[in-house]
């Protein structure tokens, strides 16, 4: 059986208007589950310990990118446990890695998948899986502005995209107590990659001479600092600021995901 | 493998990459290839290949298999294998290598000592062999 937590504020209250046809779906493909609504996402650790049971096959979040997280971040301590998704932001970003566009293919996989096993870290005292962005934040308005457009084209003012230098923060990296890393930071990416064991791959744009620099880095463990406070990113939710310290650690957590074959594009009948 | 100027501008194949205007200090040990763009003080040790890219300064003892110079290095270099200076590379400090070629315009300041190859690994085919190709 599968144990449904669900996120109801998530996606704008998107489960109030998918809750029937959900329903539907899950029943028609013959999926047994019970469902569970997340009211506080504090209160995660707790909902785990009370519904999981020796007959729960997986725990599925049914939510955006805090409901992930927050759930990953709780099913760390269980041995084994597989995890799902059923994304009902249009934002869920490890949905989205995993194949999982809709919440009609979350739940499709459910009925139909394969086991991925994604690697772990911990920022700070939570796990994660995926990817983080550490990024300087930037004035919504000026995101907007620098964007090109018909309409900017149409008045001429479409502007090449320089990077400017308040976009770039001061940056130092410990890597592993071996090695610091100084820099004008635009972005950083940090990630695993299969074949690496729990060493995560650390890719820095960085700001030298008006042009954009890429440096790329691998390490266990990770202190960030910074001149100014920045967000680390998971999925679209801001879950931590610097200064941070980022540790890949050697556990897994299993993740139901789409079967490879159904990925594959379909061939043309000659 | 030996690394033509062209993979230098593909970091596809690197397991670290110091990007122009980045500032590295400590030990660095890797596995794979690496690229250093910016500065580096310290020591390096590489069980692959080495490029130090044009605008580069690295101050360190270096080690690794293959070494490509086209910046400015201060410190000693093993090169398992090759080194390379090429026509923008400068090297100041003593060199240890199997084979050695310097560009014309890269400046070495130092001794260079000479690795024997190991008997196991010809480098070269036999003469006889190109001659007979030659005759046919």
């Amino acid at each position: 059986m599968y144990l449904l937590l669900v996120n109801p504020k998530a996606g704008n209250q998107r489960y109030r208007r998918i809750e029937h046809p959900l329903n539907l779906m899950l029943g028609k493909l013959d999926i047994k589950y019970k469902i569970v609504l997340i009211e506080d996402l504090t209160n995660t650790q707790d909902l785990l310990k009370h519904h999981i049971q020796a007959d729960t096959e997986a725990v599925v979040a049914v939510g955006g990118n805090g409901t992930v997280n927050t759930i990953i971040d709780a099913l760390a301590d269980y041995e084994n446990m597989p995890f799902g998704i059923i994304p009902t932001s249009k934002t869920n970003h490890l949905a989205k890695t995993l194949g999982m566009t809709s919440w009609q293919t979350g739940v499709k996989v459910l009925a139909n998948h394969e086991i991925k096993h994604l690697r772990l870290g911990r920022i700070g005292e939570r796990y994660f899986a995926g990817s983080l962005v550490v990024s300087p934040k930037r004035h919504l308005l000026a995101s907007i502005f620098e964007k090109r457009s018909l309409l900017r084209s149409f008045i001429g003012a479409n502007l090449k995209q320089k990077p400017k230098e308040e976009h770039n923060v001061a940056c130092s990296l410990n890597l592993d107590n071996t090695v610091t890393v100084q820099c004008q930071l635009n972005t950083m990416e940090i990630y695993f990659q299969d074949g690496f064991g729990k060493k995560m791959k650390i890719h820095l744009t960085t700001l030298s001479d008006q042009k954009t620099q890429d440096s790329i880095f691998r390490a266990n463990q990770l202190n960030i600092s910074s001149s100014l406070n920045m967000p680390v990113i998971c999925g679209n939710e801001t879950v931590a600021n610097t200064p941070i310290k980022i540790q890949g650690v050697s556990k897994t957590l299993p993740v139901l995901t789409m079967p490879v074959s159904e990925k594959l594009p379909r061939r043309r009948s000659i | 493998m030996a690394k033509d100027r062209k993979d230098f501008a593909d970091p596809s194949h690197l397991d670290t990459l110091i990007g122009k205007g980045v500032v590295v200090e400590g030990r660095l040990a890797s596995e794979g290839d690496v690229q250093i763009n910016g500065q580096f003080n310290g020591e390096l040790a590489v069980n692959s290949d080495l490029i130090i890219g044009e605008h580069a300064k690295v101050k360190a003892e270096i080690e690794a298999n293959n070494v490509y110079v086209a910046g400015e290095v201060e410190g000693t270099i093993t090169a398992k294998e090759k080194l390379e200076i090429l026509e923008t590379g400068r090297v100041n400090g003593n060199v240890t290598s199997q084979a050695l070629s310097i560009e014309p315009g890269g400046i070495l300041k130092g001794s260079s000592e000479m690795q024997e190859v190991s008997e196991d690994q010809p480098t070269a085919k036999p003469t006889f062999e190109v001659e007979e190709e030659k005759a046919e």
